[in-house]
């Protein structure tokens, strides 16, 4: 028989109700053999007890139920935005909060390059730089003659220099409606949307879906992820061509890898019958580190960008874009076939058009096909109102609410895009809970960043931008959060049999905290200290020795 | 600079004719490098004796059509187009039902390396004014309307008299800039949808593909030969009175310092400056069926740009 390995914490948080608390815990084989007291872990078989825990408190290895592998690859480009972040080698990178900032960062690291090479940075945000818009006099202080791209945080936007202006060949007679102008009709360098941006990406070299799918990406995303205590995170929209999968399958494998990786197929890129296909041919070859076979369907757009379906009154201040990424007909037609197939959906809905839109076609789906114990999930899904919640909850629907919104956005929601009444109930956890639909909470890095107790903290206090509290009534106490962020989106994966609770026979996956998350204060729980994580048995320091 | 690929694109909401359109233009281009990016793959319908080679992500035709699925989305399939080392000569987008074609165009008018050449709105004559009325899509069905060049009311012969005039009525107060044209079966002719099939053609040969016999009925052509020379601003007031009607027109008028190439698409036209001269002036046009279309283009060409008596 294997020898087995007794870790010894502070305290262990199993999240399973039945042993809540634990100090010990005995692994074997990547597994959870038990978890206990000193006496009943050494009860399965005396083994050395490691004490590098000791003092340390363990929870299950957290689980990112809604992010994208191209928050690794992004950080191949200069960070610029106002929070502090971290970088997946653990280099820090301070906040940039003013203009100036921006810019010396932008020196700097030019400084570093040849002189003609361009140089993109990302996470720029300008709602928290309201004083001035970035523009490209602003940037040509850096360089007149390197092409200079700055990605704003959303990726719907950047802000370049002349010098790539000049590459695309924008000026005054460009008549794209993306091409911000000044007041005196030239290009101000803001570019608003892909079409806009699209000449200045290919030119740069800057590629979405390489970023999310290149092999320096995919390890960089296990290291953003270990650093906030994630060892199960998914890559919510994927084109997953063979390439890329074999790829992953090769990645994910590898010992030295500390994620779960969990892909979802994007829904939209054939018939109905081609992706469920693709599906389930995708679902054969997962292995321990790579799980496939999920399938995710974009339906609308953003709240911020004014692109989400928004049911009447539709925006509050601002015009209303609702856009569908496909028709309403074919939403039923391909949820229908999917859910016939038994594959599981993820479903991206912001406004509440769309969530209600998508709930009735599951509900035609599932009247059509029962599917017992599906999961479907919608994604953000951040105004449903309780009524939707309540459908949600009858249909057996989960959940995963963008918590981080409510900081990163909550703001402009209430002052902007929706109006008080509904911000105050923007991404409802404690109305999801309290009608019984499953829940998970989610940081859609890089979007925001990836941080599972920050997205918990976050859903906790509903706290803005600005310190204010948005829709009090709608927080959530501290276990219920950290339960989202563990079993909760285990669940919301199919995966809540084998992760997200530290229990005999599941798989030895650790978040290793410093602090102890249920009783700081928690104001505080977003500043837990992460060490690192145990993935499958194996150990990984957030901060490689 | 490399010369710019044009780029068009097939609008119109489910069930409109999209997909048959695409069909039949594909097996129908002939001589002209097209690549055609369709969302749905499997909804081809291309004879087997004209398919050259397959993948999972296109379908290379024996006419020179490529068929690229946009699976792996848009912009990627645009870039890989763009920097393939033999470019296509023409691209054509088949639109997603619910895409916003404005914004599609915006894509061409931003790429250098791109030119916008129609956006065509393919509209279901005998369901159109019902959905507009649909609370989650009529919005976007208007969108697309109105932002089209030409506009395709197809199925017509699933409307009675009555209701077909009704509805032009109804179309031209949502875009008055569009030309229209009917069709069943989205029957009409490649270069009626595709600028760069309608470029490829020589205006002095008054030669007649089959669709010309075909859709005789449907559309007219006309085409000029002849020595004026005129000014960007004569040009530019010659086009702001073409006759209403004229779905394509392009060609060339010798300027006074060079070349003026001239395209028209709906109301919408463009024209550009080359240095050089020219032998003589060409322009051709497509119109609707009208046994005085030539005769009404050729009065606007007398009225508009025949400086005979004038200085040059």
């Amino acid at each position: 028989m294997t020898q087995h390995t007794i870790y010894q914490a502070k305290q262990i948080h199993t999240m399973n109700s039945a042993t809540p608390a634990a100090t010990h815990v005995a692994v074997r084989e990547g597994r959870i053999l038990a978890v206990g007291s000193e006496e009943e872990v050494r009860s399965w078989g005396d083994a050395p007890v490691d004490m590098r825990f000791a003092d340390k408190v363990l929870l299950p290895g957290f689980v990112e139920g809604h992010a994208h592998l191209m928050a690794g690859g992004i950080w191949s480009y200069t960070y610029v935005g106002y929070h502090d972040r971290m970088d997946p080698q653990g280099q820090p990178w301070p906040a940039l909060t003013d203009i100036s900032g921006v810019l010396e960062r932008l020196r700097e690291i030019g400084s570093r390059l040849p002189p003609e090479a361009p140089l993109v940075a990302w996470g720029f945000d300008p709602i928290f730089l309201p004083s001035k818009r970035l523009d490209r006099t602003d940037l040509d202080s850096v360089s007149e003659t390197r092409p200079i791209a700055v990605m704003h945080s959303n990726f719907h936007l950047m802000t370049v220099n002349s010098a790539a202006l000049k590459l695309v060949g924008y000026s005054r007679d460009t008549d794209v409606q993306g091409v911000h102008k000044q007041a005196d009709g030239h290009p101000s360098g803001e570019l608003q949307e892909m079409a806009a941006m699209f000449p200045v990406m290919r030119r740069l070299g800057i590629n979405f879906r390489e970023l999310g799918s290149a092999a320096e990406g995919i390890r960089d995303y296990a290291s953003v992820a270990r650093r906030c205590g994630v060892t199960t995170a998914t890559d919510l929209f994927s084109s997953l061509e063979e390439e890329e999968v074999e790829r992953l399958l090769d990645l994910t494998g590898s010992a030295d890898y500390s994620l779960r990786v969990v892909p979802a197929l994007n829904a939209l890129g054939g018939t109905p019958e081609e992706i469920a296909q693709k599906a389930q041919a995708l679902r054969l070859k997962s292995t321990e580190m790579l799980r496939l076979g999920l399938v995710k369907v974009m339906t609308d757009g953003s709240i911020q960008g004014f692109t989400a379906r928004v049911q009447w009154p539709h925006y509050y201040k601002g015009p209303n874009h609702g856009i569908w990424n496909l028709p309403p007909e074919s939403l039923y037609a391909l949820t229908e076939h999917l859910n016939r197939e038994g594959i599981q959906m993820h479903l991206h809905v912001n406004g509440s058009e769309a969530s209600k839109v998508t709930i009735a076609a599951l509900r035609e789906a599932l009247r059509k096909t029962p599917f017992p114990d599906h999961r479907h999930t919608l994604q953000h899904c951040q105004m449903a109102d309780q009524a939707q919640f309540r459908s949600m909850a009858a249909l057996g629907l989960c959940a995963n609410l963008f918590a981080n919104h409510i900081y990163y956005f909550g703001d402009q929601h209430r002052d902007i895009t929706i109006g008080p009444e509904r911000a105050a109930r923007m991404d409802a956890c404690r109305t999801a809970l309290d009608e019984g639909v499953p829940l998970a909470i989610h940081s859609d890095a890089p979007v925001t960043p990836m941080g599972p107790l920050f997205t918990a903290w976050c859903a906790v206090h509903r706290l803005t931008g600005s310190g204010k509290v948005l829709g009090p009534n709608e927080r959530i106490s501290v276990p219920e959060a950290l339960k989202a962020i563990t079993i909760g989106a285990a669940y919301t994966l199919h995966l809540d049999h084998e992760i997200g609770s530290i229990e005999s026979g599941k798989r030895a996956d650790f978040a290793v905290l410093e602090e102890d998350p249920f009783t700081v204060p928690s104001e505080t729980l977003k500043d837990v200290p992460v060490w690192g994580v145990v993935s499958g048995g194996r150990v990984f320091p957030a901060a490689p020795e | 600079m490399t010369p710019s690929v044009p780029l068009t694109i097939v609008a119109g909401y489910l069930g409109a004719g999209k997909t048959t359109l695409v069909n039949h233009l594909i097996q129908q281009v002939s001589g002209v490098r097209l690549a055609v990016l369709v969302n749905d793959f499997g909804a081809l319908n291309i004879d087997a004796e004209l398919i050259a080679s397959r993948n999972s992500q296109t379908i290379q035709l024996e006419n020179g059509c490529i068929c690229c699925s946009l699976g792996g989305g848009l912009y990627d399939a645009l870039d890989r187009l763009l920097t393939h080392p033999e470019l296509p000569e023409g691209i054509l987008i088949e639109a997603s039902g619910v895409a916003e074609p404005d914004k599609l165009a915006d894509i061409a008018r931003a790429e250098p390396e791109l030119s916008l050449d129609a956006v065509v709105c393919v509209v279901d004559a005998e369901t159109v004014r019902e959905r507009v009325k649909d609370p989650q899509v009529g919005s976007i069905l208007r969108r697309q309307i109105q932002s089209a060049d030409l506009l395709l009311l197809n199925k017509i012969d699933l409307v009675s008299n009555s209701e077909k005039e009704a509805l032009e009525c109804w179309i031209s107060e949502q875009n008055p800039r569009a030309s229209q044209a009917q069709a069943e079966q989205a029957q009409v002719p490649v270069e009626w949808v595709i600028g760069a099939h309608f470029e490829k053609e020589d205006p002095q040969t008054k030669h007649a593909p089959k669709f010309r016999i075909l859709h005789e009925e449907l559309f007219s052509r006309w085409h000029r030969m002849e020595e004026p020379s005129c000014t960007v601003a004569e040009l530019r007031a010659a086009l702001e009175h073409l006759p209403e009607g004229v779905h394509r027109l392009k060609g060339w008028i010798a300027g006074s310092s060079g070349v003026l190439e001239v395209q028209a698409v709906g109301a919408r036209y463009e024209i550009r400056e080359r240095p050089g001269a020219r032998e003589s002036s060409r322009l051709v046009a497509i119109g609707p069926s009208d046994v005085r279309f030539a005769e009404r283009l050729d009065a606007w060409f007398d009225k508009w740009l025949a400086f005979g008596d004038q200085p040059g």
